[in-house]
């Protein structure tokens, strides 16, 4: 299967500085909506759904390939090899940061930057780790998923529709998604909150930006500071933003935020 | 807040768009049992901690995008501890997000036991699947050793059956093949057939040529006979030919072609000559009685100076078939 149907890819832009954007979990390439428009100019925005999400192909799902963040890893890997694009901008939200540090630790060829917002090496608390979750949170999490996975399918559901004329056409589209298999999204809950990537920290050679928000719900303080500590080649900012979407709450901030560092820091220092 | 809003039978939030809450009715409030406030808080301080989870990564972002959320499942959580499970509808409106909540208690036990009878089935049908593919599996290993065991069978059958000199079939097998040709009623005729003065192919030339002399009579046998014929090393330098369909008068052409192949044959040693005795079964006859027939006609044949075919064709005794 060709690799750009299969995830869904989507190039805009006219800029030549190729930067890819990675939704993280629950979610699809919709979530960069504020933000893209600034890039434009600039760059060439690379958007892309993981298999499994979005609009990518479901046929292409396989519960083994998918059934850690390596599999995840490889469609970024295949999407930039298929472009043909190396030195990357790599944006990625919550777990695709550490997707993104997987692409950078197997082909650092392919990634000029990992600028990661709001990212956890890991959710669970272990010992004196506090990673924020207890086992049973995400147990618990995992159920609410099964209960309310029609729901989530429908937010799934193409952004272009939310205003459209044609009620019967959203009504089908919202059915398709529907469709998905629970179970996708259910794996990809598991392989992201049962992530574990303290001890591959080290192994990272990429310059690495690391965007943090006060008061995120989903990552602690102390697994931000973990993450800040260990990773080698890696700056940290926290934002005025709170929560765990500054992208869709604080757009502006997070453009600036990118922007200054890749421009002011990564091609200054280069 | 509106007296009717702030009473109404179901909970009422008014949130900023990045989760601050703003406004809570009066029934919310009593929900959560508390006196305060709340406002300035984050909506997600309502929540469990899974519920956390799920609201940021679903309610938030769904509304940023779509604008409303319906039926959203979640879990309150009071300053005392106690939960609250509730169905949420969520709209942004006038840059704010208001939020109706239900409880649904009741719902929820009914849910939570669907949803256990739901994981119940897939487990047994999960299990299933999985025996299945174990009963396949041993069905499958089975067929293998059965192929194996019929193989080996076939072996030691061959072997149990066959002179590991000559390769021809022995006295054991040829008795079963009269025995089934018996059975089914045909009529068939045997030859025995001795080989002439081979005392002294050994005495002369050595058991090693005596038993080429042997394989090379087997040879012939095999040759001048159909495949339905069977050929079997009776014992020593015996043999016995099993003609399923021959008739008497069949026998006597057979007879003659391979007495004459055999005298015509250069040996290894040089020139040998076999006596045969021929009959046909007749009816009711046991094999003994048959085999003493053909016996007695190749000693005639012996007495009247080798290299010679009879045939017992007395019909004084029993008629034929």
């Amino acid at each position: 299967m060709k690799i750009r149907k299969r995830n869904n890819v989507q190039i805009y832009g006219n800029g030549t500085t190729p930067i890819i954007f990675a939704h993280g979990f629950g979610c699809d390439q919709q979530v960069w909506e504020y933000i893209i428009p600034d890039f434009f100019e600039a760059y060439q925005v690379i958007l892309f759904d993981y298999v499994g999400s979005g609009r990518s192909s479901l046929e292409a799902y396989s519960s083994e390939r998918y059934n850690s963040i390596d599999g995840y890893a490889e469609d970024i890997i295949e999407i930039l090899d298929e472009l043909n694009i190396n030195e990357a901008i790599f944006v990625g939200h919550s777990v695709s940061g550490m997707i993104g540090l997987k692409v950078a630790i197997e082909r650092p060829d392919l990634l000029r930057t990992n600028i990661m917002i709001g990212s956890s090496p890991h959710y669970l608390n272990d010992g004196d780790y506090q990673g924020g979750f207890e086992n049973e949170d995400i147990r618990e999490l995992l159920a609410m998923i099964d209960r309310n996975y029609q729901e989530w399918a429908k937010y799934m559901a193409p952004i272009s529709m939310k205003n459209t004329d044609q009620p019967k056409l959203t009504e089908e589209l919202e059915e398709m998604f529907a469709d998905q298999n629970p179970e996708v999204i259910r794996q990809f809950a598991e392989v992201t909150f049962f992530l574990d990537m303290r001890d591959e920290l080290k192994r990272n050679t990429v310059p690495s930006l690391l965007l943090q928000t006060k008061d995120d719900t989903i990552v602690s303080k102390e697994a931000g500071t973990y993450l800040s500590k260990h990773l080698p080649h890696s700056e940290h900012i926290e934002m005025e933003a709170e929560g765990h979407n500054p992208h869709i709450s604080n757009p502006d901030e997070v453009t600036h935020q990118i922007k200054e560092y890749v421009e002011q820091k990564l091609w200054k220092s280069s | 807040m509106e007296e009717q809003l702030n009473h109404a039978p179901a909970g009422y939030l008014l949130l900023s768009v990045s989760g601050t809450i703003l406004e809570m009715n009066e029934t919310l409030r009593t929900w959560l049992t508390t006196e305060e406030t709340w406002e300035d808080d984050s909506f997600y301080s309502l929540l469990t901690r899974a519920s956390q989870l799920y609201a940021e990564t679903y309610f938030l972002p769904t509304l940023a995008i779509h604008e409303t959320v319906e039926e959203l499942y979640v879990v309150l959580c009071t300053k005392s501890g106690s939960r609250i499970p509730v169905l949420i509808n969520a709209h942004r409106r006038k840059n704010n997000i208001e939020c109706i909540f239900v409880q649904m208690k009741m719902r929820d036990y009914y849910e939570n036991e669907l949803l256990s009878q739901k994981h119940n089935t897939e487990r047994i049908a999960e299990e299933m699947r999985k025996a299945y593919e174990d009963l396949q599996q041993v069905m499958e290993d089975y067929e293998v050793k059965r192929k194996e065991l019929l193989q080996i069978n076939q072996q030691l059958e061959d072997k149990a059956t066959t002179d590991p000199l000559t390769l021809l079939k022995n006295r054991r097998f040829g008795e079963e093949k009269m025995l089934e040709e018996m059975q089914k009623g045909t009529r068939f005729s045997i030859l025995l057939v001795d080989t002439d003065h081979f005392k002294q192919i050994n005495d002369t030339h050595g058991h090693q040529a005596g038993d080429l002399a042997l394989k090379q009579l087997a040879r012939i046998f095999m040759t001048t006979t159909s495949e339905h014929d069977v050929v079997i090393r009776f014992g020593g330098e015996e043999f016995l030919l099993i003609f399923p369909t021959a008739t008497e008068d069949m026998l006597h052409n057979i007879a003659e072609r391979i007495r004459k192949q055999v005298a015509a044959y250069q040996f290894h040693h040089g020139r040998l000559t076999v006596s045969l005795g021929g009959t046909s079964r007749r009816a009711e006859e046991s094999m003994h009685e048959l085999l003493e027939r053909a016996d007695r006609a190749l000693y005639q044949a012996k007495k009247g100076g080798r290299n010679q075919f009879i045939i017992d064709d007395n019909k004084k005794n029993r008629p034929l078939l």
